[in-house]
């Protein structure tokens, strides 16, 4: 031995070397110097950009030097001014917001109603056709939102708005919709309801599938009939999980904007997202983010409000026990009207939406639903001009920007997931674990429309060691990457935490570094779960709207921008045709992706917003 | 050289002390336990000598290679402390046939392929787990992932192998299957081994030294018979026992041990570190496990007097449980008897003997052993 340990002498103060000790010590630990480059970068591509709008909404903008009354970069509350009290608030800000609230409220009442219902027969009673309603009510929530709006337009579409083409009501019986079916408040608060009923529906059936069985028999036992159960031992028992589902759906449809963009624009109807692009499309970025941050503060309430909830939900800890015994509640005679019903419903839900685009991309003639108008013009032909979307150059390179985006996109999150997953299950319990988990969840709160103004105004220009990445693929690469982190990091950690600690340890043990420990254990563990991580942050960047639609230009066009701007021009057919391309991309890659992992990759909080 | 030495070694969570100035000596070549309760710090301090936990203070050295010293903050990580570890759930790599588990090690430290193949052959066949190599942890029964596990950590060679609590995942007769192999593989391998368990019986057949631990400190560190028959306190004294401790209150003087309701006469008295006791009483606590007491049918001196309240039988022996008459409080106090003897009926009158002999004494302040010599 070098030094005997017993004869040593008290430990002498080194400051120097200790501090260098320390600080190879960090760097030699992986789980540490990963957390803090994340820490770095995140706070970088997140806090920045919302510090940098909060000061843009109270600093002059150039081009509002006379009507603000200063000089560019002077401290002012012009903005906010114009936004809540100015001659124009009414219209820019509490006409949108009022609408907003009326839209969401509605939506999110509609969507919790049919999706607890539908939990309810689903978990509780002996409904038929169980497995194939299961698995048709989630289509409607893996297509975007905005193609189920652009069936509502087939459906219910008048020829005195918009683009002028009778829907299938109109041009078959006659019967023409009135306005406020056909745009508005109630179509959209219809089409996002079936679009998001399947989240409250998979969150309620989880609740309701883990509530111990045991308790609502002793109830029975005690004499209680099934409907006094129902009421005073079941329902109580999911409440918190109720209100999470409605606290969450509420917050993912807040910044929606394909939607209200098809439903509400034609018709003047705006919300805060409809309003935010406006006014970023004529340039007033001050006003747009004003907006944009009413709703990032309305989702955080939101997402604090749950977080509460949650947390006096463990109170109900007898609800997380093992789903056992399951009694059926035999529906009686009533058994097989209503599973009728359910089956019909959830089949119009899902299916007539896209039977009804692909009709539309059949027709030569926008609004007639007669056979001899049906053509393959629009998908291989040429019409006026433009190709049919198959063989068309624009849409070929759009479909380029999409996979590649989508591809970058994907393998980013993915890597970012496998990183903040092994730093949050390496530092569990620790700050650094909870700052990490807490940062990457930090972007739920930012809508996709809000993001996409926020990135294209930092990263119009020079930023620190970024160059201007406006106008190439980047942009929209690092917005949706950031956009997708909560999902991301999400499940990389709960993959990560899965696997066992031990494992790795042992790996340790045996001397593999941290580079092999990743390639031969931690990785090969995990896999299957980062790929269904990848492929569904492929489908959400691939089907998504919101996000991008104030991001691209011509060059970096994509899919789905491409649809809006076939739809603002009245060129219906063509964008039907996309979005059947989109739909049929997003559910088979979906069904991939669930198929892989064995589970249902929807559960958790939720997709994303389109 | 394999031996293991912590000096002064501090592991805090929070604001929780695992490990509380922890100082130990392992020698080259020991079979050395941990012992105790759940939450004592014992595997903690297992995590800190294999690197995978960071001391806040102390040191550690491993041969004669200092590998952590929390004053200038050297720490040698896991990788290449060389140490082999089974861990209490086996932590068998689930996506890797038993093979690949066995030569991970092996590959990673770019051992040639023939000897690794060498080694692998030599191991299995120690082990006796042969036709299984192609299989996943999964197809494996616990006693298999159970040889499995060890074998992956024999084959790498490391002089020291620590173990926590490898078989507590086992069903009983498998335990003390298992038992007799590790001891065997001890004997033939040479390795230091460090074993953590909560389970005094496999600390004390397995052992050659043994630490209890409790509450981050370690208690007493010897070998098992003297841990056993010498405890240094009461909670060793307690810890290391089939059942609950008795204790009575007492005072000792220069004569004899007195309780409310018994004597023992000694012949003289010295602290735990051999220091002679001058004159004087003090407060002392005497502490007896079941077997540690005689039960009589007849009075005897210095002998408590007792009502029989229960008998438990146990095949051989059965514990009984009786109420000490004529003393203020009511308690219980329960012995081991054969049953060879007559039947002990609810109520029947009998006396217990405590002889210096056979139990032990502690100070009632300073909670440490106190040796007494019996007069007897």
């Amino acid at each position: 031995m070098t030094t005997e340990p017993a004869s040593a002498a008290l430990p002498r103060k080194r400051p120097v070397r200790r501090a260098w000790n320390r600080f190879k010590q960090f760097f030699a630990t992986p789980h540490q110097w990963m957390g803090a480059l994340f820490l770095l970068v995140f706070g970088y591509l997140i806090l920045v950009p919302v510090s940098q709008i909060v000061f843009s909404t109270l600093r002059i903008q150039e081009g509002d030097t006379r009507r603000a009354g200063g000089e560019i970069g002077e401290w002012t509350l012009y903005y906010w001014q114009r936004t809540l009290v100015g001659d124009l608030a009414q219209r820019i800000f509490y006409e949108p917001l009022v609408n907003t609230l009326i839209v969401s409220a509605g939506y999110t009442l509609l969507a919790m109603t049919i999706g607890v219902v539908l939990a309810w027969l689903l978990v509780k009673t002996n409904l038929p056709f169980k497995r194939f309603i299961g698995i048709a009510a989630l289509i409607p929530y893996i297509v975007p939102s905005w193609t189920i709006a652009l069936a509502w337009l087939t459906m219910f579409g008048n020829d005195r708005i918009g683009v002028g083409a009778p829907g299938v009501l109109q041009a078959t019986l006659g019967i023409t919709p009135p306005d406020w079916l056909a745009y508005g408040a109630v179509p959209i608060i219809v089409v996002l309801a079936i679009n998001y009923f399947a989240f409250t529906f998979l969150l309620t059936a989880s609740a309701l599938a883990t509530i111990d069985g045991r308790l609502e028999e002793s109830a029975a036992m005690h004499g209680a009939s099934g409907r006094l159960i129902l009421r005073r031992i079941t329902l109580p028992l999911i409440l918190p999980a109720l209100g999470s589902a409605f606290i969450l759906t509420f917050a993912q449809g807040i910044g929606t904007f394909g939607a209200p963009a098809f439903l509400g624009i034609p018709a003047r109807f705006y919300v805060l997202s409809t309003q935010l692009y406006q006014s970023a499309g004529l340039g007033r970025f001050a006003d747009a983010f004003a907006l944009t941050l009413v709703l990032i503060v309305m989702a955080a309430l939101a997402i604090y409000m749950n977080s509460l909830l949650l947390g006096r939900r463990k109170q109900f800890t007898t609800m997380t026990g093992k789903g056992s015994t399951h009694r059926s509640i035999d529906l009686g005679r009533w058994r097989w009207p209503v599973g009728a019903a359910v089956l019909a419903f959830v089949g119009v839900a899902a299916f007539v939406p896209i039977g009804l685009l692909v009709w539309q991309s059949l027709q030569m003639n926008l609004g007639n639903f007669t056979v001899q108008n049906l053509t393959f013009a629009y998908w291989v032909g040429r019409v006026d001009g433009v190709d049919g979307i198959l063989v068309d150059s624009r849409v070929q390179r759009a479909a380029w920007n999409s996979l590649r985006i989508g591809l970058a996109v994907a393998t980013l999150t993915a890597l970012i997931g496998v990183m903040t997953g092994y730093v949050v299950s390496k530092a569990r319990g620790t700050w650094l674990a909870r700052v990490v988990e807490q940062m990457s969840f930090l972007p739920y709160v930012i809508p996709g429309i809000a993001f996409g103004a926020i990135y294209l105004t930092m990263f119009a220009r020079p930023v620190g060691p970024l160059p201007a990445l406006y106008g190439t693929i980047w942009i929209i690469i690092l917005a949706a990457v950031v956009n997708r982190l909560p999902f991301a990091s999400r499940t990389g950690i709960s993959a990560m935490m899965q696997v066992g600690r031990s494992l790795e340890e042992a790996g340790e043990v045996h001397g593999a570094n941290l580079f092999t420990r990743l390639r031969r254990i931690l990785l090969p563990l995990t896999r299957r779960g980062f790929l269904a991580g990848f492929i569904l942050s492929f489908v959400s960047t691939v089907k998504d709207l919101s996000l991008v639609v104030l991001l691209v230009t011509p060059q970096t066009m994509v899919l789905t921008v491409l649809t809006f701007g076939y739809v603002e021009l009245g060129r219906r057919q063509f964008a039907d045709a996309i979005g059947v391309v989109i739909v049929v991309i997003v559910l088979g890659c979906t069904w991939l992706a669930q198929w892989l992992t064995k589970t249902n990759p929807l559960s958790g909080f939720g997709g994303s917003q389109t | 050289m394999s031996r293991v030495v912590l000096e002064g070694v501090t592991k805090r969570f929070g604001d929780e002390v695992a490990v509380d100035r922890l100082s130990l000596e392992i020698e080259d070549g020991d079979f050395f336990s941990l012992l105790g309760p759940s939450g004592c710090g014992k595997t903690t301090t297992m995590r800190l000598i294999a690197g995978l936990e960071r001391p806040d203070e102390g040191r550690i050295w491993i041969g004669d290679q200092l590998v952590c010293d929390a004053a200038d903050g050297t720490f040698v990580p896991a990788p290449n402390r060389r140490l082999g570890m089974v861990f209490q759930n086996y932590a068998l790599w689930p996506h890797m046939t038993v093979e690949d588990n066995i030569r991970f090690g092996l590959h990673v430290r770019k051992v040639p392929e023939s000897e690794q193949r060498q080694r692998l052959t030599d191991v299995i066949k120690q082990l006796q787990i042969e036709g299984l190599e192609k299989r996943y942890p999964n197809e494996l029964s616990g006693g298999q992932q159970q040889r499995i596990a060890l074998a992956r950590e024999l084959v790498t060679q490391a002089g020291v192998l620590m173990m926590d609590e490898p078989l507590s995942n086992l069903d009983a007769k498998l335990r003390i299957d298992m038992r007799l192999e590790l001891k065997r593989l001890h004997a033939d391998t040479g390795r230091t081994i460090i074993y953590v368990t909560h389970d005094q019986l496999e600390a004390l057949t397995l052992s050659r030294r043994m630490a209890v631990m409790s509450k981050g400190l370690v208690q007493q560190v010897g070998s098992p018979d003297e841990v056993f028959m010498r405890p240094a306190n009461v909670f060793v004294a307690s810890f290391m026992g089939q059942s609950t401790i008795n204790t009575f209150p007492a005072t000792l003087d220069a004569g004899a041990v007195r309780g409310e309701g018994f004597e023992m006469p000694i012949v003289a008295a010295a602290s735990g570190d051999g220091r002679r006791e001058g004159a004087g009483s003090r407060q002392v606590v005497v502490a007896a496990r079941p077997e540690e007491l005689t039960l009589h049918r007849t009075a005897s001196v210095g002998a408590l007097h007792c009502e029989v309240v229960s008998e438990l039988p146990m095949g051989y022996t059965s514990l009984v449980q009786v109420r000490p008459l004529d003393i203020g409080e009511e308690r219980f106090v329960t012995l081991e008897h054969p049953r060879s003897d007559a039947v002990f009926e609810p109520g029947t009158e009998v006396w217990v003997g405590i002889e210096a002999a056979r139990v032990h004494v502690f100070d009632a302040a300073t909670n440490q052993r106190v040796v007494v010599a019996n007069a007897g």
